[in-house]
């Protein structure tokens, strides 16, 4: 059990965070998807009070994240906004601390499609904001699950999770990584986010978050459900 | 009423002389029990009418209103049916589905005497367009639900709407008493009483073993003298169990039933018209599909009735039953309640009755014609079930019917009627608790929680004390009111979600809508999966936001998915009847044909392990491949079993700190771990394990330990309007803010652990799920009886069944550990797997 576990995928040598990020040394970059900013503010707009508090704990992990990497690229895969109803003072102003506080790091969001109902980044946040995919190496770093030939495909907006069971409780849910022979789908970064349970392919790899680390789970421990309870997702590949 | 030509004198029936007239043309004689709550009315008194259905209890409570304002307009040129009454009576009624039926029984006198009323119901059903316009001029007869009542007081000009208001009537009370939709009308009983301190409150309910109580509830503010009025009933019930060839084709366990087929369709045959009742949805569907194949010449003249079926499908099925065009109408509780079908012959009941008073209540659907004999035919889908029917049946003649016991303030009932108040005329925080104070509920809600409540509501509580954007009430004009109306609008998409799942309209490809369905029986089904909705085969083609499409498959195939509604528990007093029934047998008594046909079985179980007296509780202990099982058997319904299952597996996990899984049934419950149970024949030691000290405190313990409490703060939260459950065709607004109320609660644990919203989803898992009234009974029973450790070889005819069921299902059952203690030792399992997985490939 560690916080941090090292593998290789596409010939480079990844470590996956009981955070729920991934650093990619060779580059120094700390990847996250969906950290869904706002969304708490998004829930209070609409009358309902959701206590103060995951903002500031997602950005101190982050900045965590970030220095025990020192990592000197961020990037985000999408969903980095909630809805424009979220972007109130309260949370543009926890942000913009942020980024003035990590004046040194370059930042990438390539949008997701939370990212669309929201407003852009403001510029001097210094943000390179991209509407498409961004290729880095051998990855391709996106928002929805997607193939492309000769990538390896870095995706969020799943929020992937996984079931876990024995024989004597009910089963457990915790969020993953799940990585696949081309693509990978990263966990949800945000604290107030929620996660769908995935139905792994054989010779998927699927890594676990349990109690801040991360585990491989080994496919015996996946046995399939005798009946199914939870909403299964199978994933759908977009073209490009 | 019974219809004979005896002539009624004017004097003894306290009615207006046109209405006597009326009951004159119709034939009718008043029951004693009509013309005391005739009287009663008349007085000025607020009441109760206790009586079955099919005796005219709705007139009891009708006529006395009708006939007040026949008296005070005595002139009948100045009526004019183009300017009617002014609202005058809300008739309140649990299911829509009744909506229909009562307005028709009340429009008939009204219609009859051409008096200038209008009679309009508002449901869920209604038209936005009526409903737009009963916001300007209620109708002067209002049938509608509480939640549509509760929708109402949403507005700002209620007041005025209601302002000639005489009467109340809550029509099927029991059926609220036991839960938060009657604690919601509670709610709203209490602020109409507010504005119009004399308006009259009546009841109708059926048998139930609390009633004074029943009656307190519903008029605990009132400043009436009260009065119950119980009609006589000697109705002479018939309980008949159908019975198989043979015990051995019987299962122990499960509910396949179908076994009983050729009995079933015989005895539909020998009646004109039959309702079969199922326990489930799923079983309905099943028993449809199965009649009809049985006998094809059937097919058009079988219906299903289920709540999921969209409203015109229903209405038809009633209007048809009404008229005795269809020979047998296979329904689930949505035909528990309402107004009389008076074709009904006999009534057939699948699977076990659950409660004394069910079983009664289902059986008086029948033989309506006086002294005639209503008769139940009982269909076991399993071996138990024989001595459940032969114990009701006891239970029955002995007068032993269930109780039924209000919620206890409610905070989440009560977030959402402060905000919907907000939303409509506003209210004085002072005199609005002392309001909420009068309904029963709430008699013991404190100052301390009325601050919290106003609290939260206003600023969204300590944990947003800060945030100074959040404000959802504010008080201009010293009235605490809802700060924008888009707040409003969305306050009122949420009310009338109390205890409702989440639904999915089901759309056919192609047009038209079939019904709906709960979301937690879609989200089980992936694209392409075929189930069975209304007797037809659907497959599933895409879910999107609300509404799944579906469309007819081209082959059956799949098994049928079970779906909600079968969570409700044997009562206490039907557990302490085959308790009763149980000694007996260990007696070598059996009595009744049922009791005879399980003789085989209780037989094997004496000889693999005991069959319990009633001063006994059998403790069987057993090993198997998959560890060390110890099944109990309290006979106390699977709630209690819930509890003390959680209970005593935390307890041993703490002398013994180890895994145990618990899976419990009506019977009993089963404890399982891999390790030995070191307690197991020690009974001194078992004898500790069901102490009652500490009770609450090990109770809320072992619930964190188990998650119960984030289960249920799916409900609260729902009710307290955390999160938007929406409906078909809900506006988009709602899309960014729909989440999970498991996400809610970790965050309102870790960020607002005070909340008294959490408070209540551990409460509500102590008092409501695990019944812990009846838990702290259980355990003083306990105490005083015999424990008896009993080591099996192989798992007994009462233990097979909790084995089954753990078998599958994945959700029957608990852990005694910590989330985060069950994750570090699966997480341990784990990495052991991965380094064997490694040593075998290097």
């Amino acid at each position: 059990m560690s916080e941090r576990l090292s593998c290789q995928w596409a010939g480079e040598n990844l470590e996956l965070l009981g955070d729920r990020a991934v650093y990619w040394p060779r580059k120094e970059t700390l990847i996250i998807a969906d950290p869904h900013f706002g969304k708490p503010s998004a829930y209070r707009n609409a009358g309902i009070p959701v206590p103060i508090g995951t903002t500031a704990d997602d950005l101190l992990r982050l900045n965590n994240i970030l220095l025990s990497t020192a990592a000197k690229r961020l990037v985000v895969l999408g969903d980095f906004f909630h809805h424009r109803t979220g972007q109130c003072d309260h949370t543009m102003t926890a942000l913009a601390q942020w980024r003035r506080s990590s004046t040194g790091l370059e930042v990438l969001i390539v949008m997701g499609n939370h990212d669309r109902s929201s407003d852009p980044p403001p510029l001097e946040w210094n943000v390179d904001y991209q509407r498409n995919p961004v290729e880095d190496g051998p990855f391709l770093f996106c928002h929805e699950p997607c193939r492309k030939a000769n990538l390896f495909v870095l995706s969020g907006h799943i929020h992937p999770a996984v079931t876990l069971r024995d024989t004597i409780g009910p089963p457990l849910r915790v969020p993953c990584f799940l990585f696949s022979e081309d693509h990978a789908l990263l966990p949800a970064f945000g604290g107030f986010t929620g996660t769908a349970t995935v139905r792994p392919q054989p010779g998927d790899q699927v890594y676990g978050i349990a109690n801040g680390s991360v585990i491989r789970i080994p496919s015996q421990a996946r046995r399939p459900e005798r009946t199914g309870r939870e909403t299964k997702i199978s994933i759908k590949f977009r073209k490009t | 009423m019974s219809s004979s030509a005896s002539k009624i004198s004017t004097t003894s029936v306290p009615l207006h002389p046109l209405l006597i007239k009326w009951l004159r043309r119709k034939r009718w004689t008043p029951f004693e029990f009509q013309t005391q709550a005739w009287q009663a009315y008349a007085d000025g008194l607020d009441g109760l009418v206790n009586a079955p259905t099919g005796m005219g209890k709705t007139y009891s409570v009708w006529l006395g209103p009708l006939s007040e304002w026949l008296y005070e307009h005595p002139d009948t040129s100045t009526w004019n049916l183009k300017e009617p009454a002014p609202a005058q009576a809300l008739w309140i009624t649990p299911l829509r589905a009744l909506a229909n039926d009562t307005l028709s029984a009340l429009s008939a006198p009204v219609e009859s005497l051409g008096m200038p009323w209008t009679l309009e119901k508002r449901t869920g059903d209604t038209s936005a367009s009526r409903k737009a316009r009963q916001r300007t001029r209620l109708p002067s007869t209002l049938v509608t639900t509480p939640e549509s009542l509760s929708l109402l007081l949403s507005y700002d000009n209620t007041r005025e709407l209601l302002g000639s208001l005489k009467t109340i009537v809550v029509d099927e009370w029991h059926e609220l008493l036991g839960n938060k939709r009657g604690t919601q009308t509670e709610l709203a009983l209490a602020r109409i009483r507010t504005w119009l301190p004399d308006v009259r409150i009546w009841g109708l309910s059926a048998t139930l073993g609390n009633l004074d109580l029943a009656l307190d509830v519903l008029t605990a503010s009132s400043h009436h003298n009260k009065t119950l009025i119980k009609a006589d009933n000697n109705k002479i019930i018939d309980i008949v169990t159908l019975l198989p060839e043979s015990i051995e084709k019987f299962p122990w366990s499960g509910h396949i039933g179908l076994k009983l087929l050729p009995q079933v369709v015989d005895t539909v045959s020998a009646a004109k018209t039959t309702l079969l009742f199922t326990n489930t949805r799923s079983q309905a569907e099943l028993w449809y599909q199965s009649i009809k194949n049985a006998e094809p010449r059937w097919a058009k003249k079988m219906a299903i009735h289920h709540g999921s079926l969209d409203r015109e499908v229903r209405e038809t099925v009633e209007s048809n039953l009404r008229s005795g065009k269809v020979r047998c109408v296979v329904c689930t509780s949505s035909l528990d309640l309402g107004v009389d079908f008076p074709t009904v012959d006999q009534v057939i009941q699948i699977g076990s009755p659950k409660g004394v008073a069910r079983l009664l209540q289902r059986a008086g659907r029948s033989g309506h014609q006086p002294g005639g004999i209503s008769r139940i035919f009982c269909v076991p889908t399993n071996a138990f079930e024989l001595v459940e029917y032969s114990a009701t049946r006891d239970a029955a003649n002995a007068g032993e019917i269930e109780v039924r016991v209000p919620p206890e303030r409610p905070i989440d009932v009560l977030t959402q009627h402060v905000v919907t108040l907000a939303s409509g005329e506003g209210f004085d925080s002072d005199q609005l608790y002392n309001e909420v104070k009068s309904a029963w509920s709430y008699r013991n809600l404190t100052t301390v929680e009325w601050a919290w409540v106003m609290d939260f509501v206003s600023q969204g509580g300590q944990a947003l004390r800060a945030y100074e954007q959040y404000k959802k009430l504010h008080r201009p004009n010293d009235r605490w009111v809802i700060s924008t109306d888009r707040l409003a609008k969305l306050h009122r998409l949420n009310i009338g979600t109390i205890m409702s799942d989440i639904n999915i309209s089901l759309r056919l490809q192609g047009g038209g809508t079939l019904g709906s369905i709960e979301e937690n029986f879609l989200a089980k089904m992936k694209i392409g999966d075929c189930f069975i909705f209304a007797g037809r085969y659907l497959e599933l083609v895409r879910l999107r936001e609300l509404t799944a499409t579906v469309r007819f498959a081209e082959k059956p195939k799949g098994a049928l998915p079970t779906w909600g509604g079968s969570r409700m528990p044997i009562t206490s007093q039907l557990g302490q009847a085959v308790r009763n029934k149980l000694d007996d047998a260990r007696r070598g008594l059996f009595v009744g044909p049922e009791m005879e046909m399980v003789q085989p079985i209780l037989e094997i179980q004496s000889r693999w392990s005991l069959v319990p007296a009633a001063d006994e509780l059998l403790i069987e202990t057993v090993r198997s491949r998959e560890g060390y099982h110890v099944f109990i058997f309290p006979f106390e319904g699977h709630f209690v079993h819930e509890g003390l299952g959680a209970l005593i597996a935390w307890r041993i996990s703490r002398l013994q700190p180890r895994t145990i899984g618990v899976t419990m049934n009506d019977y009993g419950f089963e404890l399982l771990s891999h390790e030995p149970i070191d307690l197991q024949l020690k009974p001194e030691a078992w004898r500790k394990m069901f102490t009652s000290d500490g009770l609450l405190d090990d109770l809320i313990e072992s619930i964190n330990a188990t998650e119960l409490a984030r289960r249920q703060f799916r409900e609260v939260a729902r009710v307290a309007g955390l999160i938007f459950t929406g409906y078909p065709g809900a506006p988009k607004m709602a899309r960014q803010v729909q989440s999970s109320t498991g996400l809610l609660f970790d965050v309102f644990n870790k960020y607002d652990p005070e909340n008294l919203l959490l408070d209540q989803a551990r409460r509500e898992v102590i008092e409501r799920q695990m019944e812990v009234v009846r838990l702290s009974e259980t355990l003083a029973r306990i105490k005083t009886i015999k424990l008896c450790l009993t080591p099996t070889t192989r798992f007994s005819p009462l233990a097979f069944p909790l084995w089954a069921s753990r078998m599958s299902s994945s959700t029957a059952h608990l852990s005694s550990e910590s989330y985060g203690d069950r994750i570090k030792r699966m997480v341990a399992q784990l990495e052991d797997i991965a380094e064997e997985e490694m040593a075998r490939n290097e």
